[in-house]
């Protein structure tokens, strides 16, 4: 059995960090060897050069064991230290091997990108999302890879189509390369345990080395073994397939049929599960250099709650050893993404509010109703869209079936309503002939309302096209052999998970500022049209002077146009409207993978990352300062009581969006701590207005600040920035000033 | 038209003033002049022309539309009050927001449609009547908290309880919860800081907490200097002894924003000092030992 992990915490941080500060390791001779191997390759198949990959791990990587682990997971590949946040640009190590190579298939998709990027109208730089994968965990725990192994010796006895037999090739070579690299953690563990005197990492050493000589190649048989197969799969993806595998899984519902199953044989006790469960959550803070990072999102997440594939709710005894680990040691990663609906039972509620209560910022919350509804409203089985985990923040992706690219190309919903006036953004529609022209005047609102729509349709249909056209070399860019391994569609199909192997595959490309920009909207209705305060083109030289041509108009933007959140009648009317219309346009192309476009409002940091050359706009908003963010009201509008929030929120339907729309409510540390009770008040506010995400912050804005000024005396603050938690001291100050400067719940 | 109540504002979100995530509703108008008061606009029990000067432009938009000539700007913004006709010319146009009025009156209904929306959001939670002192408009009260129980609503109302016992038995068949505020029990001290006497309060208080079906909890803002010292305490204590069922005691640390409201309404600003951390402690351990529920907020 695992050593005390309470016993032994500090020593297994001090021996990750010993071992980790020294990243990356020079595997530069090892990609030499592999250089060569390639060179004498005579393949045509993307699929087998990559396989080297996998070969290159099992034949010249060595491995790292740590004694007071009981898992098994570093391989010394040459990545650095703080890797899994994406898959691009390339590492160094093994992982960035193949896309190093490939980078050309990039190219012009860069170089077209790119004065859209300067702009800040569009945001991204490749064409496929790289970082916010899961695998086919169930699949592995289930039959190990010795049965995908004997399905792709099977099809390629059968199969004629070259391209399919190369595909099932690379998989029997990765294979085999999994098993050979986890028999030398095995080989390595019980190396070690000869030599080690400590006998409670004695028995980590020995337990680690029996459980490496089965699974992943096995199928795992204990609690253990499956939390040993997870992690191995996690980080032989994140090494070697040049994307990062953000998800390590949807842990309740995996794990309760091992944990039960180990219970009833007298195997195991809830309380040493829980000492496994504590060494697995600790693997990612210890591995990461959380305080020496600026920002430290590790991209990992892991999801808890929800349901099972018939329905049924998800709150056991892993759900709450999970908490009580994060509660009790007080891990900031893997970010929690907690599934809720009404029908968990008030435990649920109660044990995740607690911990927010205390300042514990880790969690997201995630509305199943409206996040399962979305997925089936795209055509999506209701049995697959119940099993979805967060991929990295909180963009979904259905366990075992899907993959999909939801983070990789962001729009800005903001600069958009500045090219219907700006000529000088007119850029991107005429160099792609969409034939839209930047009008001088508008006769109606409605007529610049179409016109908007007009041109997000242009913008995005022309995004659709492009990425489509590049896409279809996703498979030549980067095969992942083994994610696709893990899928069992693309097995079925021979085919890559990148060439459209998994049973769905989704794209989103989601929009960002929603709330400035329907506020941008809503002003120049009330400026131009409904009051007449000044033409349209007097409303553009204002927003050309950055509002210093005229400041009672300014003023009069500020303080009484109407606002997304106020929850007046007419504007939640109008926000709705633009909601859906903006879903509408934005969902149903079709990819190149054959999947489908869906609608997206995760926006990650891009609110502030987009900010730079996005001019005044209409709203009030000055030159440079943030766009909104997730789809909270924007910060200037001052509006910021949870109720109006949550109120407005209800009258949208986020089921239009896949890819969700993230509330953030920053709830103040009042003077006696808000009771936890308010917290589960909020959540459940939450659920019934409908919303799909939910990110909460229980903060001090005068501690934040203090914090920023003495941080030696503040190291544990947790805040949310944006999807994931961080310590706040360790933040760029700029990223601690937005979070100090974000408008408090009643502030 | 329905009932009206005369407000100056509808806080959503509220989580001081009862159980529960609350809609509170500020009642223009009350019979106590505290000199702490932290909502001085509800003072007056008629419409007012707020000035915040931190939002002036000092444009002197207001200055040329004002048709008395009320308003000046020299070295600061000024309103004469006595020539001011609350034509509301100058907050129409001043889009700073410098200038607003404070006090208007809303239709129950309206009310009570946006609380029962958010009792139906959060779950828990209700409708406080705060103010001011909202017994003052006992008849439209009475009308509006029937209306949220016949709606399922939980429903308080926060009083200072300077008023004729008659107004308490209007509405306690419609009233859940009576936030009660105590200020000191020190009679004069009462006089020369809330300008009236205290002994109907304390009256009306005794009498409220020996009701079968009253829920009282007690509101006590502390002012260091003025009410938190071991001789105020005491005699609080002492007086405690004769309140029958008081559910819960929450001690209100004072804090000098309405000064600066006090200021914005040309109302005589007066700035006290906040009690200490530790006294607030030391206070919350003293009273916690006659009840156990008390709380600072």
């Amino acid at each position: 059995m695992a050593s005390d992990f309470k016993k032994y915490k500090e020593i297994l941080f001090r021996e990750f960090r010993e071992y980790y500060e020294k990243m990356p390791y020079d595997l530069s001779e090892e990609q030499r060897e592999m250089d060569q191997w390639l060179d004498h390759l005579e393949t045509p198949y993307s699929y087998e050069k990559k396989a080297l990959v996998y070969k290159g791990a099992a034949r010249l990587c060595k491995v790292k064991v740590f004694r007071s682990s009981p898992f098994f997971f570093e391989l010394i590949s040459g990545r650095e230290r703080n890797t899994s946040q994406n898959g691009y640009p390339p590492g160094p190590g093994f992982e960035g091997w193949f896309t190093r190579k490939t980078q050309p298939v990039l190219d012009g998709f860069q170089k077209w990108i790119a004065p859209y990027q300067d702009q800040d109208l569009i945001w991204g730089c490749v064409f496929t999302d790289m970082a916010h994968h899961t695998m086919g965990y169930e699949r592995i725990l289930a039959t190990g890879f010795v049965e995908i192994e004997r399905q792709a010796a099977g099809h390629l006895e059968v199969e004629s189509d070259e391209r399919k037999r190369a595909f099932y090739r690379s998989v029997l070579t990765m294979c085999a390369s999994m098993k050979q690299i986890a028999e030398h953690f095995a080989g390595e563990a019980e190396r070690m345990a000869l030599e080690e005197r400590n006998p409670d990492f004695v028995e980590n050493l020995r337990e680690l080395a029996r459980a490496a000589r089965r699974v992943p190649y096995y199928p795992a048989e204990s609690f253990y073994e499956a939390l040993c197969a997870i992690l191995f799969l996690k980080e032989m993806a994140v090494d070697l397939e040049g994307v990062a595998v953000a998800v390590l899984g949807h842990l309740d519902r995996i794990l309760i049929d091992f944990y039960e199953r180990d219970i009833r044989t007298g195997r195991i006790t809830y309380e040493k599960a829980k000492n496994y469960m504590a060494h697995w959550l600790a693997h990612t803070d210890a591995r990461w250099d959380l305080e020496g990072c600026d920002f430290a999102s590790t991209n990992c997440s892991i999801t808890i709650g929800g349901c099972d594939t018939n329905g049924a709710v998800v709150w056991n005894d892993i759900s709450r050893m999970i908490l009580e680990c994060y509660d009790e040691f007080g891990f900031v990663n893997p970010k929690v993404q907690a599934r809720i609906t009404n029908r968990h039972p008030e435990e649920y509620f109660n044990k995740c509010s607690e911990m927010v209560a205390k300042g514990e910022n880790i969690f997201s919350f995630l509305n199943d109703d409206v996040i399962i509804k979305s997925h089936v409203r795209m055509g999506k089985r209701l049995e697959h869209a119940r099993l979805y985990s967060a991929g990295g923040c909180q963009e979904p992706v259905l366990d075992n079936t899907e993959l999909n690219s939801r983070a990789f190309i962001y729009i800005s919903l903001p600069q958009l309503v500045n090219t219907l006036w700006d000529k000088e953004l007119d850029g991107f529609f005429q160099r792609e002939k969409t034939g839209i022209i930047c009008k001088q005047d508008y006769k109606s609102f409605e007529e610049v309302y179409q016109q908007y729509f007009l041109r997000l349709e242009a913008v995005y249909r022309r995004l659709v096209e492009k990425v489509n056209s590049y896409e279809k070399q996703a498979g030549e860019y980067n095969p992942c052999v083994l994610i696709s391994a893990t899928l069992e569609e693309c097995i079925l199909r021979g085919k890559d998970m990148e060439e459209g192997g998994a049973l769905y595959n989704s794209t989103s490309m989601p929009l960002v500022g929603i709330a400035t920009a329907i506020n941008s909207l809503l002003a120049i209705k009330e400026i131009v049209f409904d009051k007449q305060m000044l033409s349209f083109q007097g409303f553009c030289k204002l927003l050309k002077s950055n509002f210093s041509s005229d400041q009672r108009i300014w003023d009069y933007i500020l303080n009484r146009c109407p606002k997304y959140g106020d929850d007046c009648k007419d504007t939640n009317e109008f926000a709705r409207r633009f909601f859906a219309d903006a879903a509408r346009v934005t969902s149903g192309y079709q990819n190149a993978r054959g999947g489908k476009y869906e609608a997206s409002l995760f926006v990650f940091y891009l609110f502030d990352w987009m900010k730079e050359h996005v001019g005044a706009t209409p709203d009030g908003r000055k030159a440079g300062e943030a766009l909104s963010r997730g789809m909270n009201p924007t910060e200037i509008s001052g509006i910021s009581n949870a109720a109006n929030i949550l109120s407005a929120l209800s009258k949208l339907d986020l089921s239009a969006y896949p890819g969700t729309g993230v509330i953030y409510l920053e709830m103040p540390v009042t003077k006696e701590k808000l009771g936890h009770d308010y917290i589960k008040w909020t959540l459940k506010g939450f659920l019934h207005a409908g919303g799909s995400a939910l990110d909460l912050n229980l903060l001090d804005a005068e501690t934040l600040r203090k914090a920023k000024e003495k941080p030696k005396e503040y190291r544990n603050i947790v805040v949310r920035v944006c999807g994931f938690s961080a310590y706040f001291t360790a933040l760029d100050p700029q990223i601690q000033d937005e979070i100090i400067g974000r408008t408090f719940v009643n502030g | 038209m329905g009932n009206r109540l005369f407000i100056t504002k509808i806080q959503r979100f509220s989580i001081h003033d009862g159980p529960g995530i609350r809609m509170t509703v500020f009642l223009k108008g009350c019979n106590l002049a505290c000199r702490w008061c932290h909502n001085p606009e509800t003072q007056h029990a008629s419409q007012e022309i707020q000035y915040l000067e931190s939002r002036c432009r000092f444009c002197g938009t207001c200055v040329g539309l004002c048709p008395t000539e009320a308003i000046t700007i020299k070295d600061n913004w000024r309103l004469e009050r006595e020539k001011c006709t609350q034509c509301q010319k100058c907050v129409s146009h001043c889009y700073a927001g410098a200038l607003q009025t404070v006090g208007e009156y809303v239709d129950t209904d309206t009310i009570l449609e946006k609380a029962l929306e958010d009792v139906q959001l959060f779950g828990k939670g209700g409708i406080t009547f705060s103010g001011g002192e909202p017994l003052l408009q006992a008849g439209e009260l009475k009308a509006a908290l029937k209306k949220a129980k016949e709606k399922g609503m939980h429903t308080a109302v926060d009083t200072a309880g300077n008023v004729d016992w008659e107004c308490f038995r209007e509405i306690l068949s419609y009233t859940d919860l009576f936030l009660y505020d105590v200020k000191t029990v020190d009679r004069k001290a009462h006089r020369d800081y809330t300008g009236v006497d205290n002994q109907i309060i304390l009256r009306n208080l005794k009498k409220l907490s020996a009701l079968e079906k009253g829920r009282v909890w007690i509101r006590m803002p502390i002012i260091h200097g003025l009410n938190d010292r071991d001789e105020d305490i005491g005699r609080f204590l002492d007086y405690y002894q004769e309140l029958r069922k008081i559910e819960r005691i929450d001690l209100l640390p004072y804090h000098a924003y309405g000064t600066y409201k006090a200021k914005s309404l040309c109302m005589k600003e007066e700035k006290f000092e906040a009690p200490s951390k530790e006294r607030m402690e030391s206070l919350l351990t003293q009273i916690r030992e006659i009840n156990e529920n008390t709380h600072i907020l």
